[in-house]
């Protein structure tokens, strides 16, 4: 009971932080700003974030996250904006919204899509609100307990867990584990104040900000892909979008797909890997097997709206979860997020809950806050959107270009960071043409310089013993359910499944 | 399974030579950095054992692809030489120029550059395109986030412009409470 007491009192002090009229605005821009670029194809989340966490570095720590959460899960709302209207999904999340989303709005009913997928997003937002919450303080009391050894095999299993999970290749993607991990060692040691990688560029010794990296992979190299197809004209589907209203007899039809979508994004939203994105598809999958009648799906089946959008939510939420409490990031935005902490001058991790509580739960209670503003401006918004989608791409992207520019050079105020972005864009527009993911890379180069640093701490401990993974339970768990992953992948049998969840997700 | 040969369509390949190559240049860089004992780490200890997980995992993807066909996903796609070399290009020269003429000309240069890439040249959209982003890249970047930019190559010329800019601000400015 106490507990419980502990949690409501908390909730109610992080309204009150969330509440504020500064930390309102700052959810109210996070917000905006993220579904505009939610509803903008061909620039993601994590470009979105990485392009605009510049302009947080000045805000106070709580106001700098309630700001960048709110983009974040922005940008999953208005990533099935653009699924409902133009069957282009906006974020890889609603990709599966497409299929019944843009059916829906075929036959006339894109409001009713749209009305339903802001319901359903909102009811997952607000369990998970309440998820984090009760789940957040006990698994943070464990963690606190954690020693180096334990950190080190846990950030294994959280690498190798989130390149099982991501799609496409196994291996490429531990290999761009490795080569974010790789990258994070530029700059100097912090131990012997050794310059490691550096070539010699003075420029160099303090590493490449994280800003940098993403907005080179996901941004510019994202860019460079988007022009290889010429593809200017998108045929936006309506002009004028009626129906907004959700009525009541689509609710009844799909409250059971909501709570269901919730549940299971909930879940794959604590996984490390692309949570929103399987929680989607596996929604989508769920339904259609529970479904009395599932001829509709495919042809505008509402359900088969409400599911997914609630699971892709609901994931992008309960991913905060290992990100606050352990200080391990489950996906590149999470990553970035927690790079964002770290620029704060906060150090992530379990103790962030009793050292910084009005950062915690503030920035929890600011996620209901901004869901609950996402459906009241959304809906009224459309319109506004749906003009947005008329710019064409070859005015867009000089645009995100431009401000990837400014973006990277008001890091340090000097010209080497847009330099470097220009190189690693490049780079990563390579390993794009080669099938490599982005995202495993971003996670390695955040976690890189921690698993170095408890790797050391665990070893100085153990006199130089390599057996003190396998000696401290805890650590020894993580390890196995990281080799278990590792095997359920390998096994021929799961692979096959593997790769059918993830068919049509192009 | 296909047969074991050479096969320079397949992303696989070339995927685990770049894995490879970056992997034989941390080990490489790496001989300089103090080994230390697993007891105390030097600064080599990490790099050089990433370097050589690098390599083993190239080896592998590059090595797979000698004994499979590439699937209708893997194979090779035509790159896109023109945006990938205007878009770093037109970054760079945007860095280059910034600090020296100012952003009225850094803009409009790198535009033009970034605007090489798209077929049909369009002058009116271009110079809208222009206009927007210039206002967007003065009055909220350089006024309102306080990026030290040049307006203009002279301090004077663009701090004119920069004043009035201030003057047409100063409602939103309000309006956000800062």
């Amino acid at each position: 009971m106490e507990f419980f007491n502990d949690i409501f009192g908390n909730l109610i002090m992080g309204f009150g932080v969330a509440v504020s009229l500064e930390n309102l605005v700052y959810c109210f821009v996070g917000c905006l700003l993220g579904t505009l670029v939610g509803v903008l194809p061909g620039i993601g989340p994590v470009a979105a974030i990485a392009l605009l966490l510049p302009t947080t570095f000045s805000l106070p720590p709580v106001g700098a996250m309630i700001m960048l959460a709110g983009i974040y899960y922005g940008a999953a709302y208005g990533g099935s904006t653009t699924a409902v209207l133009v069957n282009l999904p906006g974020e890889s999340s609603s990709v599966v919204t497409c299929l019944d989303g843009h059916a829906m709005a075929k036959n006339g009913r894109a409001g009713h899509a749209l009305a339903i997928s802001a319901i359903g997003s909102f009811f997952a937002g607000t369990v998970c609100t309440l998820i984090i919450a009760f789940a957040a303080p006990p698994l943070a009391e464990v963690a606190l307990k954690f020693g180096a050894p334990e950190y080190f095999s846990l950030m294994v299993f959280g690498l190798i867990a989130s390149a099982v999970l991501a799609r496409g290749s196994l291996m490429k993607a531990l290999g761009m584990i490795v080569v974010g991990l790789l990258f994070g060692i530029i700059g100097t040691d912090v131990n012997s104040g050794m310059s490691r990688f550096t070539f010699g560029l003075p420029g160099l010794s303090d590493g490449i900000g994280f800003v940098v990296i993403a907005m080179a992979f996901f941004g510019l190299g994202e860019i460079i892909k988007n022009l290889e197809t010429p593809n200017d004209e998108r045929q936006v589907f309506t002009d004028k979008v009626s129906g907004l209203m959700p009525r009541w007899v689509d609710v009844k039809d799909s409250a059971g797909a909501i709570v269901r979508g919730t549940f299971i994004g909930g879940f794959f939203g604590t996984l490390p890997g692309t949570g929103p994105v399987v929680a989607s598809f596996a929604s989508y999958a769920i339904e259609k097997k529970v479904a009395k009648d599932n001829s509709q799906f495919g042809k505008g089946d509402i359900r088969g709206v409400a599911g997914p959008e609630s699971a892709n939510n609901a994931a992008a939420q309960t991913a905060f979860i290992p990100t606050l409490t352990l200080g391990i990031p489950g996906s590149g935005t999470m990553a970035l997020m927690l790079g964002a902490l770290m620029i704060q001058g906060i150090a992530p991790g379990p103790q962030v809950m009793t050292s910084r509580p009005d950062l915690f739960w503030g920035l929890i209670a600011s996620m209901w806050v901004g869901n609950l503003m996402l459906v009241i401006l959304n809906l009224p918004l459309i319109g506004m959107w749906v003009q947005l989608l008329k710019v064409p791409y070859r005015m867009l992207f000089p645009a995100i270009l431009l401000f990837m520019c400014i973006g990277t050079y008001s890091l340090n105020n000097s010209i080497q960071d847009p330099l470097l972005m220009a190189f690693f864009g490049v780079v990563g527009y390579a390993f794009m043409k080669f099938g490599c993911e982005p995202a495993p890379m971003l996670l390695g180069f955040i976690l890189g310089p921690l698993m170095e640093e408890n790797l050391r701490r665990a070893l100085l401990i153990s006199r130089g013993d390599p057996t003190v993974f396998v000696t401290r339970p805890i650590s020894l768990a993580f390890l196995v359910l990281a080799a278990a992953s590792l095997l359920v992948v390998i096994l021929p049998a799961v692979r096959k499944k593997r790769d059918e969840a993830f068919q049509g997700d192009e | 399974m296909g047969s074991f040969k050479f096969r320079s369509n397949h992303q696989d390949f070339w995927a685990g030579l770049m894995f490879l190559g970056l992997g034989a240049l941390a080990v490489y860089l790496s001989r300089d950095y103090p080994l230390g004992r697993a007891m105390r780490m030097g600064p080599g200890y990490f790099p050089t054992y990433l370097g050589w997980l690098m390599i083993t995992v190239g080896a592998i993807v590059g090595g797979r692809s000698f004994f499979k066909d590439p699937t209708e996903e893997e194979v090779t796609t035509k790159w896109a030489v023109v945006p990938l070399a205007l878009m770093p290009a037109s970054v760079a020269i945007f860095a280059l120029l910034i600090d020296t003429v100012g952003l009225v000309i850094a803009v409009a240069v790198m535009l033009l550059l970034a605007n090489a890439s798209v077929k049909n040249f369009r002058p009116v959209e271009l110079i809208v395109n222009y206009i927007v982003l210039l206002c967007i890249a003065i009055f909220v970047f350089q006024r309102g986030l306080g990026v030290p930019f040049h307006t203009f190559w002279e301090e004077s010329l663009g701090k004119a412009i920069t004043e009035l800019g201030a003057l047409l601000w100063t409602p939103f400015r309000l309006m956000m409470g800062s």
